[in-house]
């Protein structure tokens, strides 16, 4: 199969992907203050207390998806250094396989 | 459930503002899940191989899930968007009849419950012959206030437990996804583990059957250790069957048996041997005491004998009544070889007991000193020397 990694872009985008993770809270940062207020100006309203609890789930939701983006943003730059780690220590093997050839045997 | 006061001081209005609000924070949702495709389309243009399909079938999941919540977060919105403006309109129409009856000349209690207001009463006072009338027509309406009034809060409390319930039921709706584990030193192996997992079908199909066939065999040996745990759990009994064999009953001594004394304490259980040095005494009291001890080991010899049978017939005291006459019969008999064997052969049948036996508490006579006589032979070197 075709393997192929630009290792820098590859890693600078897990990078970003981290960098893009927070932004899920966005959502439910948004319902934060409209939600407490619903509830506290409709006293004795079971709408209110609802609306507070499903408020808190969507903040989990989003915790979850951003810690989940964060999980795989690592993944994207592990594996950048990973096989960029492999790469070189290819290299220097097949560095060292070269300096042991006798040079007559070469020729 | 809110009371007449909590609807005529709503503003569920804020219900709606939270409704066009979780709209917008579908919205976001979506616009992060569309930067976040972009990224992603990003990385995949420069990366190919098993790990980076690994890396999509993660996104996918992600996706779907985002997908979902939005949905879902959409849904919520709609729902609560709608009966906001129900009870919008009816709270509006509580605070309009409220204020119109108050308007009137009405008083209004929390209950709800409409009431004549004390212009209302002069009036009748002053209609005169009238009055009745008046008041009667006023109390009509009145009532008539309660009634709406009360219909109209009804149906508060109706569309608050409505959307309530859909609310609740949205935010068990909404649950997060699972974390990875892994710190973030290790996390990042797993996708490029997966990518240099290149063991095949085959072997894994191999190494599954060696888990089988290891697993048979552990269910094997734990099939075969129950008979062994059973046997062993069996022990005790096999143990005790194993114990010499003591006549149950001596013949003749049937009446004395007992079958179910509660006070018989276990007889093999450790208890104080009799004084060494009490060779023919210890030899008949024990058969009554302590003759469990003893008992079958030192059947053989007379004194032995004595303790056995008052050990093993579980009429204690009987027994032991029995036994004393029997060993000092035996030892009178025997001699005294024959008592100093059968207290050192109680000694070692006691410690045949096993399991309850106590060496720390039972006072042994035995010590590790060489120069001394834990035997006590030397001590009988003299005049009753069994083996001299």
């Amino acid at each position: 199969m075709t393997v192929h990694m630009d290792v820098d872009d590859v890693r600078t985008g897990g990078t970003r992907l981290r960098g893009l993770a927070p932004g899920a809270q966005n959502a439910s940062r948004r319902v934060e203050r409209p939600a407490q207020t619903a509830a506290d100006r409709n006293g004795g309203f079971a709408t209110g207390e609802a609306g507070r609890r499903w408020q808190t789930a969507l903040a989990a939701v989003a915790s979850g998806v951003e810690r989940r983006l964060d999980w795989q943003g690592g993944q994207v730059v592990a594996s950048a250094d990973d096989l960029e780690a492999a790469d070189q220590e290819t290299g220097t093997r097949f560095g060292g396989i070269e300096n042991d050839l006798p040079d007559d045997e070469t020729r | 459930m809110p009371t007449y006061q909590d609807a005529l001081s709503a503003e569920p209005s804020e219900f709606i503002g939270y409704a066009s609000e979780m709209t917008a924070a579908a919205a976001d949702l979506a616009t992060h899940q569309s930067e976040y495709g972009e990224q992603v389309a990003w990385i995949n243009v420069h990366w190919k191989d098993t790990a980076n399909d690994a890396f999509n079938g993660e996104v996918g999941n992600v996706n779907a899930h985002v997908s979902q919540v939005i949905g879902e977060v959409t849904a919520a919105a709609g729902s609560l968007s709608a009966t906001g403006a129900q009870m919008v309109a009816q709270c509006t129409a509580l605070k309009v009849a409220d204020a119109a009856l108050k308007a009137t000349g009405f008083d209004v209690q929390p209950a709800p419950l409409v009431t004549l207001g004390a212009l209302q009463r002069t009036a009748i006072a002053m209609a005169g012959p009238f009055g009745a009338l008046l008041e009667a027509a006023l109390q009509a309406q009145a009532a008539a206030g309660t009634l709406g009034l009360q219909a109209l809060l009804s149906l508060v409390n109706a569309a608050d437990a409505a959307a309530g319930a859909a609310l609740s039921t949205a935010a068990d709706l909404l649950k997060p996804l699972e974390d990875k584990s892994g710190g973030s030193g290790e996390e990042g192996r797993g996708l490029h583990r997966l990518a240099e997992d290149h063991t095949s079908e085959a072997e894994k199909e191999g190494a599954s059957e060696e888990d089988e066939a290891a697993e048979e065999e552990t269910e094997e040996a734990e099939e075969s250790g129950e008979p062994e745990e059973e046997a062993s759990q069996e022990e005790p009994g096999g143990s005790a069957a194993e114990q010499p064999a003591m006549p149950q009953n001596p013949s003749g001594m049937e009446d004395f048996a007992q079958p179910e004394v509660p006070e018989v304490e276990n007889p093999w259980e450790a208890v104080e041997l009799p004084d060494p040095e009490d060779y023919t005494g210890g030899l008949a009291s024990g058969g009554g005491s302590g003759g469990g001890l003893g008992g079958g080991v030192g059947s053989g010899l007379g004194g032995g004998l004595a303790a056995g049978t008052g050990t093993v017939s579980p009429g204690a005291l009987g027994t032991g009544a029995v036994g004393a006459p029997v060993g000092a019969a035996g030892a009178a008999a025997t001699g005294s070889k024959a008592g100093a064997g059968g207290a050192m052969m109680g000694g070692g049948g006691r410690g045949a007991g096993g399991g309850s036996d106590d060496e720390v508490t039972r006072e042994s006579f035995l010590t590790e000193d060489p120069d001394e006589d834990v035997w006590g032979i030397a001590k009988l070197e003299g005049d009753d020397n069994p083996y001299a």
